[in-house]
C-alpha cells in the first residue's frame, strides 16, 4: 500500500518514541490494542499538575506504519494542551491529516484510545492520591 | 408488511414448475436447480443445523463434496443458461461457505455478524495485563534486535522461553473457544435466554481478540529469532 508522504516522514523520524516510568508523579499510561490486527500501542503523558497541562508525551507502537505516524503525531498535537483538549481530539483529525485510507482508519483510532486511556489513568492516579491523606504511597 | 409476505412467498416456490420449494437447493417437484434464497446463511447452505458452531471437519467436508458434485458445472452443459447460471452461484456460494466454516476463527467471526451488531460498537478493550504484558515482551523483542554478544545470546534464550508460553496460552485460548462451541450448541438447542447468549458471544468475541493479540506478538518473536524485521501489518 502507497503511504502518504506525511506517514513516511513520522515513521521514519517518529517523535516521542519511549517511556516515562509508569509511577513516576504526573504520568498517564495508556495501554491499548488494535482486535482487527492484533497491534498494541503504549502511548504515556506527563501532566503538569498545577495547570494540567501535558508537558510531554511518549509512546511505543508495535504495529504498522500508520499507526505509527498516528501516535507520533498524536504526541505531538497533545503537548502543551490541557487534559481537556487533549480529550476532545478526534481520530478523524488524525486520518485527514494524514491521509489515511479507509482500511486504515482503525490505526488512528487506537491513538486516539491511547490518549483517552493515558488521560483517564492520570486523572485516576491524581485522584486516588488526593484521597491518601495519610501520605501512604500505593503501588500499583 | 404485506409486500414483504409476498416476496417471501414467491422466494419459497420453484421459478421452474412453481411448487413451494421447501428452501432446498431442487425443486422437489420437478428437480430443477433453485437459486439460494436471500434469507439463508453459510450454515444453511451447507445444510447445517442453523448457528450450529460444534462441526466435525470430516462431515464438513462430506457435506461441502457432496454439493460441490451437484451443482458441478459439468452436469449442466447441456442445460438452459438459467440453469447453469445458477448453478455457477450455487457453487461459488458453497464455496466460500465451507471455507468459512471450517476455519474457526472464520466460523467464530461469521457467527459474531450474523449474531451481533456492526463491530464499531465493540471496541471494549481486552483485559490490562495481557497488553501490558504483549507490551513488555515486545520491548524485549526490540531490545533483542539491537543487542549483541553475551547479552544476546541471554535474550535469545529468554525470548525463546516467552514464545513457547504464547504459543501454549494461544492453544489455550483455542481450547475455550471451542469449549463455547459446545456451550452455543446447546444453548441454540435448549431455547436459552437471549441474556445467555449474549454473554457468551461476547466471550467468543473476546477469545477471538486475545488470540489476535497473542498471534501478533508471537508473529513478531518469530521474527525476531530467525533475525528478521517485525511483519508488517
Ligand atoms: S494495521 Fe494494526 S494498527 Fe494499523
Amino acid at each position: 500500500m502507497a503511504y502518504s508522504d506525511k506517514v513516511i516522514d513520522h515513521y521514519k523520524n517518529p517523535r516521542n518514541v519511549g517511556s516515562f516510568s509508569k509511577s513516576e508523579q504526573g504520568v498517564g499510561t495508556g495501554i491499548v490494542g488494535a482486535p482487527e490486527c492484533g497491534d498494541v500501542m503504549k502511548l504515556q503523558i506527563k501532566v503538569n499538575e498545577k495547570t494540567e497541562v501535558i508537558e510531554e508525551a511518549r509512546f511505543k507502537t508495535f504495529g504498522c506504519g500508520s499507526a505509527i505516524a498516528s501516535s507520533s503525531l498524536i504526541t505531538e498535537w497533545v503537548k502543551g494542551k490541557s487534559i481537556e483538549e487533549a480529550l476532545a481530539i478526534k481520530n478523524t483529525e488524525i486520518v485527514s491529516e494524514l491521509s489515511l485510507p479507509p482500511v486504515k482508519i482503525h490505526c488512528s483510532v487506537l491513538a486516539e484510545d491511547a490518549i483517552k486511556a493515558a488521560i483517564a489513568d492520570y486523572k485516576k492516579k491524581t485522584d486516588q492520591a488526593g484521597n491518601e491523606t495519610h501520605g501512604h504511597h500505593r503501588d500499583q | 408488511m404485506a409486500t414483504i409476505e409476498t416476496n417471501k412467498h414467491t422466494d419459497h416456490l420453484c421459478w421452474s414448475c412453481y411448487q413451494p420449494t421447501g428452501g432446498k437447493p431442487f425443486c422437489p417437484d420437478c428437480a430443477t436447480i433453485l437459486p439460494v434464497p436471500p434469507q439463508s446463511n453459510y450454515f444453511s447452505i451447507l445444510g447445517l443445523d442453523a448457528k450450529r458452531m460444534s462441526l466435525e471437519p470430516e462431515r464438513l467436508e462430506e457435506a461441502f463434496y457432496a454439493l460441490s458434485r451437484q451443482v458441478h458445472p459439468d452436469h449442466y452443459q447441456s442445460r438452459s443458461p438459467k440453469e447453469r447460471q445458477i448453478a455457477e452461484e450455487r457453487a461459488a456460494v458453497v464455496n466460500v461457505a465451507y471455507r468459512t466454516l471450517r476455519d474457526p476463527i472464520a466460523r467464530t467471526e461469521y457467527l459474531l455478524e450474523l449474531e451481533t451488531s456492526s463491530p464499531q460498537e465493540h471496541r471494549d478493550q481486552p483485559p490490562a495485563e495481557l497488553l501490558s504484558q504483549l507490551i513488555e515482551i515486545e520491548e524485549i523483542v526490540e531490545a533483542y534486535r539491537g543487542s549483541a554478544g553475551a547479552e544476546r545470546g541471554a535474550l535469545k534464550d529468554f525470548l525463546k522461553e516467552v514464545h513457547r508460553s504464547l504459543e501454549a496460552r494461544r492453544e489455550a485460548t483455542e481450547t475455550e473457544l471451542h469449549e463455547a462451541f459446545e456451550l452455543w450448541d446447546r444453548l441454540v438447542a435448549e431455547e436459552g435466554s437471549e441474556e445467555a447468549k449474549a454473554s457468551l458471544l461476547k466471550r467468543l468475541r473476546e477469545l477471538l481478540h486475545h488470540r489476535s493479540y497473542l498471534t501478533t506478538t508471537i508473529r513478531d518473536l518469530s521474527a525476531a529469532l530467525a533475525g528478521e524485521p517485525r511483519p508488517g501489518s
